[in-house]
């Protein structure tokens, strides 16, 4: 267990060494100056050289590369060219929006698909089952950008319960609300479908008649035999979306008009600006990675079959 | 038929990651947990139609007790039309496939010229009148020709990214499944970095390396999709390889092409049917995402997502110019939907999910 652990985190550092190495190059492939970019269209030969050499930019991309990396490995993400801070706290400082949003995403995608994927497995052909095929199906199918500005034209402009997007800090939760949902409810018919058809695979199981037969009543069925097995695939989802949502949901973000770190990456990468560019695109890699990781180890958790090689 | 008949199937996490995969971190899309089966090729004459066999006037008629042979195709195909919710989705796309192939001759306007009519004296987008059927959007162009227009935009993306996607995952998912060793690894590992990568992110430096047009953005659609595709082909070739069939071709001294190519290619033709359709549901909400960031096709060319970006500023006071277009991309990724569910309960009527 312990070496697979150490295999794991090693690999882990391997990927995120991948992505840096291909987003440095992607920013170098961009026929653009990043020093025309800081000093503007009037600046003149001299200025543009003494920024370059300041950044390092006329250095051969393998020694830039390098210096980077030497740096990130001292715990140093660089300054932003942008706007002259430190991107890490530039990072931390966009973090807690996006935190804000992912929470209220994850938590309107459980609330809203493991109920309903129940439901649907446990009345297979219900009546409500084939409401919540459609439903979910409908929701599969809608641009997340979409829906988040139809929930800002109902919720926040013809019944004003919510703010019309932006973001104040954790002590406004409201502002989460409308951006959580959007997430949600696509998120939901995810984990709803998937809860669904990992329950009805295991539904007949001979363990759950047996469980039945000797009179366990219904309640004990349902969570200790079926849903220890169905969780899986719904924890490995879980993982994903973790670490998806906190790299920032760009597209939320500029719906929603909330500072996070997507919409920085986005704006990043639009202004040349590349220390910005390392620094999220890796935050959010090692966010995927590690989420991925923790699931990888809840399944020991979860179902002690799952042996790890 | 293979084994998952009845008992628990413990789901190994890679496996599930494979299949799960990227298809939920790209904006939406698959289902994943896709275990196709072709079914047996011929099916036995039901009681039912044993009991006419005896015939109405009770002669015994033996040329009626024929195992009725149908083919493989033949059931899939008859289970998939029973289905009517595939059968909508059948209808959706053909509707939207004509208009986008007619929209020159069906669409009343041009879609890139500016009425002064379409715009009221503030300048604002008119509604919907006999001139305009939708309304015009913000420089007074008719909605609804662009919405005809987009609809071609959204489709050849969709079919050509996905197209694209699908040959690479073939190529990379067969090789690695097959020939496992170093080859495996690498293919693998390189799927792993992948699906690290913030993928809008990822798209949003390639097209910004490459400059917007329709073909770069179906190169970057293709790139950043290859991933989902070659773990699912992977997957089912490792399960595949190990047939008794497999190892009868080698016997008889069939080459490596040729084992691939003409055994273990025919038995992804069900997965790979399945995850086309509801791939094209992704790549087409793909697309709509990227053009909605400003990274699709470029104006003046009208596509759904880069329309609803384009109404966004207007859309409290004309939300009409965010909800059709909105509509038209939620219909349009749902016929797609329907058809790979369908396609998926038709190859494996034991996994019925509706």
């Amino acid at each position: 267990m312990s070496k697979y652990i150490v295999r794991r985190l090693l690999w882990m550092v391997v990927v995120l060494f991948f992505v840096s190495l291909i987003t440095f190059l992607l920013f170098f492939a961009v026929p653009a100056d990043p020093a025309k970019s800081i000093a503007g269209t009037h600046a003149t030969p001299d200025v543009l050289a003494r920024i370059r050499r300041e950044l390092g930019l006329d250095l051969p991309i393998y020694r830039q590369y390098a210096t980077y990396m030497w740096h990130l490995v001292q715990g140093d993400m660089g300054y932003s060219y942008e706007t002259q801070l430190p991107v890490a706290k530039a990072i931390l400082q966009r973090f807690p929006a996006t935190v804000m949003v992912a929470f209220f995403g994850i938590f309107f995608e459980l609330l809203i698909g493991i109920p309903i994927g129940m439901t649907s497995a446990l009345r297979q052909y219900g009546i409500r089952d084939r409401l919540f095929t459609v439903l979910s199906l409908l929701f599969l199918s809608m641009p997340m950008f979409f829906l988040g500005m139809l929930l800002l034209y109902v919720f926040a402009f013809q019944w004003p319960i919510f703010p019309l997007g932006g973001y104040e800090g954790w002590a406004a939760p409201l502002y989460g609300i409308l951006p959580g949902l959007a997430l949600g409810l696509t998120g939901a018919a995810w984990y709803s479908r998937l809860l669904r058809s990992s329950m009805l695979d295991i539904l007949n199981a001979d363990y759950v008649k047996a469980a039945r037969a000797k009179g366990l009543p219904e309640r004990t069925v349902v969570w200790r035999h079926i849903m220890r097995n169905a969780w899986s695939p719904i924890v490995t989802l879980l993982g994903m979306d973790v670490g998806w949502f906190l790299g920032g949901v760009l597209v939320l973000e500029i719906v929603f008009g909330i500072p996070g770190i997507g919409g920085q990456a986005f704006m990043a990468i639009q202004s040349q600006d590349l220390p910005m560019i390392m620094g999220t695109v890796l935050f959010a890699a090692l966010l995927v990675t590690v989420s991925n990781f923790v699931v990888d180890l809840a399944y020991t958790w979860l179902d002690p079959r799952v042996k790890y090689s | 038929m293979s084994d998952h008949g009845g008992g628990y199937r413990p789901h190994k996490p890679d496996v599930d990651r494979e299949t799960i995969g990227a298809y939920r971190r790209t904006v939406g899309g698959l289902e994943p947990e896709t275990e196709i089966d072709l079914g047996l090729g011929t099916s036995i004459a039901p009681a039912a139609e044993i009991g006419t066999a005896v015939g109405a006037a009770g002669m015994w008629n033996p040329d009626a007790l024929l195992i009725e042979h149908r083919s493989l195709w033949g059931d899939i195909w008859r289970r998939f039309r029973r289905d009517r919710f595939a059968m909508i989705g059948v209808v959706i796309i053909i509707a939207i496939v004509l208009i986008a192939v007619l929209a020159p001759w069906i669409a009343p306007h041009d879609p890139t010229r500016q009425y002064s009519e379409g715009l009221t004296m503030e300048g604002m987008p008119v509604g919907s009148s006999s001139q305009f059927p939708l309304g015009t959007d913000t420089l007074g162009r008719d909605l609804l020709s662009r919405l005809m227009y987009g609809a071609r935009v959204s489709l050849v993306v969709g079919v050509l990214a996905n197209g694209f996607a699908l040959v690479l995952g073939v190529v990379f998912g067969l090789t690695a499944g097959y020939f496992r060793g170093w080859v495996e690894t690498l293919l693998m590992r390189m799927t792993d970095v992948m699906m690290a990568f913030p993928i809008i992110l990822l798209a949003v430096a390639l097209v910004s390396v490459l400059k917007p047009s329709i073909w770069i953005l179906i190169l970057v659609i293709g790139i950043v999709y290859w991933t989902p595709m070659t773990r699912v082909i992977h997957g089912e070739v490792l399960s595949i390889r190990e047939k008794e069939f497999v190892d009868a071709a080698r016997l008889t001294g069939c080459s490596s092409a040729r084992i691939l190519f003409r055994h273990i290619l025919p038995h992804l033709v069900a997965v790979i049917l399945v995850y086309t359709s509801l791939g094209l549901a992704t790549t087409i909400l793909f697309e709509a995402t990227l053009s909605y960031i400003g990274l699709g096709v470029q104006p003046p060319t009208p596509s759904w997502g880069q329309m609803i970006a384009e109404g966004q500023s207007y859309y409290l006071s004309a939300p009409h110019l965010v909800i059709y277009p909105g509509l038209a991309i939620m219909i349009t990724v749902l016929a797609f939907n329907l058809v790979g569910d369908g396609l998926r309960d038709a190859f494996d009527p034991k996994q019925r999910r509706r």
